[in-house]
């Protein structure tokens, strides 16, 4: 299987004031994103936010208001049928003939993609093994249940080996088991050199599958970058807790008189020490408090989760 | 009140498309109206001791053809996705959830449709003022065409809620909601016609209608009744052809039950209030009792399908082994392959079984009906109501074309396919041919076979091959133009019809009109009959609506391609912007 040829250069994915207005409504607005090649890349965003729209234009199933977008260096307008070649679309439904069989389903899909018949044989099989539906390839689409459906979609995705993957909630809906499997498919798909665009909702997920992800509301880009920076992007200040061998008010009286602190608290025993600025470096807290002879038990810097930084960074609202 | 009628009332409120159905409805009754001044009455008979058809009386009985036509047409389909869709939306099981008994919920979805067809039928209903004030029209046959066509409004909306009740997907039960309405109308005219015969013992009397020496010889005519009906003679009296677009006063050759039973019993119709009664109650009992019946057996059917199972391994062994090729089952499925591959939309639309059958039970529609107008040497039914029913066939399945494809979502996907959008309009247009070729070549083999009989009758129906054959070829794209921008199937059957048959048909006529201002004149000056009149004004009237619908077929394929390529269709389930 292999990627088809692009424009080395490009990223998977640019685009350049994208906009998309559905009459008064502004969906899209100047949106400018970069995924690069073999990111997993997650797409965050209320329900209505636009990442749907975003993805379905990326899908060339529907055409920009204003701006641009390239995929692989192909814009998304101009060379669609290119473009439809290079990337693989999972929408947020299964689309699927329940009347058919899995393997004549994929087939299906193949000779759309105008895989010849002799290959589409191979791929199917391998495209099967890979999201783990071989035993189920006589079945009929109607019998299998919502996560098997949900893997065949990605079966489908995956019929013509694209280089890029968009796939809009392909976790939803899924109990925890098929999720974690789907998670599991993704990354290996990664691993496999595909860029692949996620949205979902489940955020914590996100947080341990994706090295960069984008936040997106009310059709404007919030952040874009990677998903350790975004910790950053929402906190105005660097935060670390600290637990010693000792008195906990003893070292807070060491650690406020640091021009570099802003504020100590106690928190069950702990100090949580806040930075004056989001640049600040933590390494003073060890070197104050060893050279004050104290003995340091824990330091780490506070992280919030992808939800926290979410619901601070977004007001949730929708259009 | 019931929950499921307000709910499915609200819906209905908000669909534009009803308003539009109802204005298509009384513009087809409108044209029927004016069909019937440009035809006058059909006295050939009159001399011979038939009745002397008035002007009301003829106009009525346009106003009743339309009327059936609309009611046989879209009751069914106004009801044959009630319950599917519910189960398809997995809505079904939500109200198995609440207190609602099953008998409610189709009881509820019934009586909901059924005004929604009655809104349908009451639109064109102020035309009938026309009739009535020509004169002519008596109150028995008032009431018992209403009565009739109640009867039917009801048997054609219990078949649809039937056919929903018993299969998923929309089609399907379309087709077997046509089924259950043929069936269901003849079982409803034997029924009434055997228990009026069972319980009243009516004696037959010489009819006062005396069949033309010069007639086409019908076994059935009244004046060769036997003194005594048994069941079997009043099922083929009730049965004539005429009866379901006939008037009862209108002509000797259409009865419908009350009349048979009042010119049975009496020297004149109408002259048997009594009989005239018993037969009309008989025959709208027998159609309480079948909707009922089918009301009990919906209910039965949702009962059953509140919780959704998949399918019973036994009908999934026996739809492999159908599909399976018993012989040469290696090139079989090399054949499958090498079709999938070269064409994946057109093998898509081939695939099943149900697709076959499809085929071959259009062959045997044709087949069927002329086997009928042959035994009764009635040409042309076979030359008018099998091309008729194969335009209406054409037109449900050309506003269906990608319908399956937009509600499960598959369009979107196919749409993100390197397929381009003229491959996708073309594979559904073969799809289509192959679905109708063979029916109209045999259509138009029976047509020739019987030409001969036709020409001595000084007849051609070479207008309504041009008809067919113009449709077979036109109907796909404007049919595909309307599914796609309808975002309800019925909204595009109506405008498929609407842009396909009916404005040709109508600008045909008015062309021929500015043509030839003698168009109408001619004829009717002459006091021709309406046969008459119809072969003095066909010309090439085959070949004028051909190219209309040509140039609508032109601008609708261009038009629908535009909408593809551009990806602006209304979605309709599973898709969504």
């Amino acid at each position: 299987m292999s990627t088809a040829p692009s424009d080395a250069a490009a990223p998977a994915v640019q685009t350049h004031e994208l906009t998309r207005t559905f009459g008064a409504m502004e969906a899209l607005t100047a949106l400018n994103l970069t995924v690069n090649r073999g990111d997993l890349f997650g797409f965050i965003g209320s329900n209505g936010a636009g990442k749907t729209t975003t993805l379905r234009i990326l899908a060339t199933f529907l055409t920009p208001s204003g701006g641009r977008a390239e995929i692989l260096g192909h814009d998304v307008v101009r060379d669609a049928d290119r473009v439809r070649h290079l990337i693989g679309y999972m929408p947020d439904f299964f689309g699927v003939y329940k009347d058919m069989e899995v393997t004549e389903y994929l087939d299906f899909f193949g000779a759309c993609y105008k895989i010849p018949a002799a290959q589409r044989e191979k791929t199917v099989g391998d495209v099967l093994e890979l999201v783990g539906l071989s035993e189920k390839k006589g079945s009929l689409i109607g019998a299998l249940s919502r996560g098997m459906q949900q893997r065949l979609g990605l079966a489908r995705v995956l019929i013509h080996d694209p280089a890029l993957l968009l796939l809009d909630e392909p976790a939803s809906g899924l109990d925890p088991r098929a999720r974690i499997e789907m998670m599991a498919i993704l990354q290996e798909l990664q691993r496999m050199g595909k860029t692949i665009i996620i949205s979902s909702h489940i955020l914590s997920e996100l947080q341990s599958l994706c090295n960069r992800c984008a936040i997106i509301e009310r059709g404007k880009l919030i952040y874009s970058g990677p998903i350790k920076g975004v910790n950053a992007a929402a906190s105005d200040a660097r935060a670390f807790w600290v637990r010693v061998d000792g008195s906990p008010e003893a070292a807070r009286e060491l650690l406020v008189q640091r021009p570099e602190t802003a504020g100590v608290e106690i928190v069950d025993g702990r100090l949580k020490v806040t930075l004056s600025g989001p640049d600040g470096d933590g390494g003073y807290i060890a070197d104050t408090l060893v050279r004050a002879g104290t003995r340091l038990l824990e330091l780490r810097e506070d992280e919030i989760g992808l939800e926290e930084v979410f619901l601070r960074v977004t007001k949730g609202e929708t259009q | 009140m019931n929950p499921v009628i307000q709910r499915e009332l609200r819906e209905q409120a908000r669909l534009p498309g009803l308003f539009r159905m109802r204005l298509a409805s009384a513009a087809v009754v409108l044209g029927a109206l004016g069909w019937g001044f440009l035809n006058p009455a059909d006295n050939q008979f009159a001399p011979f001791g038939g009745p002397q058809v008035s002007a009301g009386s003829h106009l009525f009985l346009q106003i009743h053809r339309a009327l059936v036509l609309i009611i046989v047409a879209l009751a069914p389909a106004l009801t044959a996705d009630a319950i599917a869709r519910e189960r398809r939306e997995a809505t079904l099981g939500l109200l198995g959830l609440t207190p609602l008994r099953p008998l409610s919920v189709a009881l509820g979805k019934s009586a909901a449709n059924a005004l929604r067809a009655l809104t349908l039928w009451l639109a064109p209903l102020p035309m009938l003022a026309v009739p009535m004030l020509s004169g002519g029209v008596s109150g028995i046959e008032v009431a018992t065409v209403i009565s009739f066509q109640m009867v039917l409004l009801c048997l054609g909306l219990s078949a649809g809620l039937a056919a929903s009740s018993v299969t998923l997907q929309f089609r399907r039960s379309l087709a077997l909601a046509y089924c259950f309405e043929a069936v269901g109308l003849a079982l409803l005219l034997f029924l009434s016609g055997f228990f009026t015969w069972a319980l009243f013992q009516v004696e037959v009397r010489a009819s006062p209608v005396q069949a033309p020496p010069a007639a086409a010889p019908n076994p059935w005519v009244l004046t060769q009744a036997p003194a005594r009906a048994s069941p079997q003679d009043l099922f083929w009296l009730v049965n004539e052809p005429g009866l379901i677009f006939g008037s009862p006063f209108a002509s000797p050759y259409t009865q419908t039950l009350p009349v048979v039973l009042a010119k049975l019993t009496a020297s004149r119709a109408g002259a048997a209030p009594r009989s005239w009664l018993l037969g009309l109650g008989a025959f709208v009992g027998a159609g309480a009792v079948m909707m009922l019946l089918a009301l009990r057996f919906v209910a039965r059917r949702t009962e059953r399908a509140w919780q959704e199972e998949p399918p019973r391994p036994e009908m999934v062994a026996l739809q492999r082994r159908l599909v399976a090729p018993v012989l040469l089952g290696g090139w079989a499925r090399r054949r499958q392959h090498h079709r999938l591959g070269r064409n994946p939309l057109l093998w898509l639309q081939h695939r099943t079984v149900a697709a076959a059958l499809t085929r071959w039970g259009w062959l045997a529609v044709v087949l069927a009906i002329w086997i009928f107008s042959l035994g009764d040497l009635m040409f042309a039914l076979g030359a008018t109501v099998a091309p008729l029913v194969l335009l209406g066939g054409m037109v449900f399945s050309a506003a269906g074309g990608f319908r399956a494809e937009r509600e499960n979502g598959t369009l979107e996907l196919l749409l993100v396919t390197p397929l381009r959008p003229g491959q996708l309009l073309q594979s559904r247009w073969l799809a289509h041919l192959r679905e109708f070729v063979p029916p109209v070549l045999l259509q138009l083999f029976l047509v020739a076979y019987a030409r001969g009989s036709f020409r001595r009758a000084g007849v051609d129906w070479s207008g309504w091959n041009w008809w067919l054959v113009s449709s077979l070829l036109t109907l796909p794209w404007i049919g595909l133009w309307r599914g796609l921008r309808a975002r309800h199937f019925l909204n595009a059957v109506v405008g498929t019809a609407l842009w396909g048959l009916l404005v040709p048909l109508l600008l045909t006529v008015l062309i021929q009109a500015a043509l030839n201002p003698l168009f109408f004149e001619t004829p009717l000056r002459a006091g021709a009959s309406g046969m008459q009149f119809f072969v003095a004004t066909r010309l090439d009237w085959g070949a004028i609506p051909a190219v209309i619908q040509l140039a609508i077929a032109t601008a609708a394929s261009a038009w629908v391609w535009r909408d593809l390529a551009s990806r602006q269709f209304a979605l309709g389930g599973a898709g969504r912007h």
